[in-house]
């Protein structure tokens, strides 16, 4: 991996960029096993739900079993994606490698819509049932990584066997969703290009919360800007890594009395809580990094089971007493009851997750949100309960 | 007293945010003015439902169209950034806030990427 740098670093920032891209590596190589199965009739309003299904009730069968023409045994498909990627990319590539070995060609034209109208669900089916859904679509704009921790919070963890299947099981659809043909909502397109826009849109939202303004993205050029969603497509980490030590800060300035005297050098002005467009300004001289503790706010965002409302909110990287906030520290401000604090095991109720892995309680925010975040800024922690 | 289950205990996290929050639009270049700018939409609405919403108000038709009241609506925070449809109006209001309202800018073509 290379970095490129305009002047050489001081020894502080060269550790923490070493630091930090040895942990964005490791994120960035994360993979998810995913099963593919094909449903290429299309589904019927009022089909059964499943566990935690809209409030309403409403949900869409999956007709799978109505495939005319597909050989048995050749409806799944199975392949090994990054955890940053998105389904768009991967659609092409399921289209050329599973749905045209599977249905021929007059098949395809008579079964088939075209490629514009596809979508994935995730399978909520048990062991030995027919594939099938809750009819709600996988957005498009969501990385793999949501998805799959999505369908992770909604089984509950086990005590006995705290680990889980981490196969991510989904269902390509080859008609229109049901929803699609509503004309007071607008149409999301599953193109290359509509994700790009809006993985750019999360890229500029992350940049806002974290500093209340987005010129550290606005700033770049466009070829720059462009190379962190080049990256994802092409599965360039190098790309990636430079793109990363544009747009994020690096975790120093806290620790060490050398780096506390950085962020003070490095910082003009700091705004509290609650922000708004005119809120912190991290201006930084000659370029020098920003150091993650010096951020208005961690861009985060928890996700809770069975379709609970997502929660952001404004927390920064630093508490009253300059000390760094944890995942501790979130949870007990966050979701008290969910971890109360006067419980001697703070993960008896439900624990929470990134990337899969569960998340220890003394992980500092600031360090989180520069080093392990997804590839679009932003720190998605799932919370699941406990059995 | 009862130990609380853990699903007892997520309970009250997934009852929707039914609190107010102050929406303001501004218009930005060629895009149809709004007699009234200020708007009390329920936090737990998604920001789609604040897009649907504004057509609506300005009469400008369905998604997609192409006559001159039913082209593109192109939405952003603070000047800054087009949320996603499904971030809820409250999330918004509780990061992105200004003065107690969300300000959201609208244009008829892409203003801030």
């Amino acid at each position: 991996m290379s970095i490129s740098s305009p002047s050489p670093l001081p020894d502080h920032l060269r550790a923490a960029q070493g630091n930090a891209s040895t942990f964005r590596a490791l994120t960035w190589n994360l993979k998810i096993p995913v099963q593919i199965s094909l449903a290429v009739g299309p589904t019927v309003p009022g089909g059964q739900g499943m566990k935690g299904d809209k409030a309403d009730g409403q949900g869409y069968s999956s007709d799978i079993g109505a495939r005319g023409g597909v050989a048995a045994g050749m409806d799944k498909y199975y392949m090994q994606c990054p955890r940053y990627t998105y389904l768009p990319i991967i659609l092409p590539e399921l289209r050329d490698n599973f749905v045209n070995s599977v249905l021929a060609p007059d098949e395809l034209e008579s079964l088939a819509s075209p490629i514009e109208d596809w979508w994935f669900e995730v399978d909520t089916s048990h062991d030995g049932e027919d594939a099938h859904g809750n009819g709600e679509m996988c957005k498009w704009y969501w990385p793999l990584d949501l998805i799959h921790l999505l369908c992770l919070i909604n089984q509950p963890r086990s005590n006995s066997s705290p680990t889980h299947s981490q196969t991510l099981r989904l269902i390509l659809h080859l008609h229109p969703h049901p929803n699609s043909t509503d004309p007071t909502k607008p149409k999301v397109s599953n193109s290359l290009e509509a994700c790009r826009i809006r993985y750019t849109s999360l890229i500029k939202e992350a940049d806002y919360a974290r500093w209340g303004n987005t010129r550290r993205v606005t700033s770049l050029r466009r070829l720059d800007l462009e190379s962190g969603w080049n990256s994802i497509v092409e599965g360039d980490y190098d790309a990636q890594a430079q793109f990363a030590n544009k747009t994020l800060p690096l975790p120093f300035g806290l620790h060490t009395n050398s780096d506390a005297g950085s962020i003070a050098s490095n910082t003009h002005s700091q705004s509290g809580g609650g922000g708004g467009a005119g809120g912190a300004s991290i201006a930084t001289a000659s370029n020098a990094p920003d150091s993650a503790y010096a951020a208005r706010a961690i861009p985060f965002k928890i996700y809770l089971p069975y379709n609970g409302p997502v929660i952001q909110d404004v927390i920064p990287p630093l508490n009253t007493e300059g000390k760094a906030n944890t995942v501790k520290d979130l949870l007990y401000r966050i979701l008290p009851g969910l971890f109360p604090t006067t419980s001697n095991d703070l993960y008896s109720l439900a624990v929470p997750y990134l990337h899969g892995v569960e998340l220890p309680s003394d992980a500092e925010l600031a360090w989180l949100a520069c080093c392990s975040p997804g590839a679009d800024g932003w720190l998605r922690i799932g919370i699941r309960l406990c059995e | 007293m009862e130990p609380i289950s853990p699903r007892e205990a997520l309970q009250p996290y997934l009852k929707p945010d039914t609190t107010k929050v102050i929406v303001r639009f501004k218009s930005v270049g060629s895009a149809p003015i709004m007699k009234q700018n200020y708007y009390k939409i329920t936090g737990s609405h998604p920001f789609s439902a604040v897009h649907t919403f504004l057509r609506k108000e300005l009469g400008w038709g369905k998604p997609g169209g192409t006559s001159a009241t039913g082209g593109e609506l192109f939405l952003y925070i603070n000047s800054a950034f087009a949320p996603a449809p499904d971030d809820t109006v409250s999330n918004l209001y509780k990061s992105f806030q200004t003065d107690g309202q969300l300000i959201v800018n609208y244009s008829t073509t892409p203003a801030w990427g």
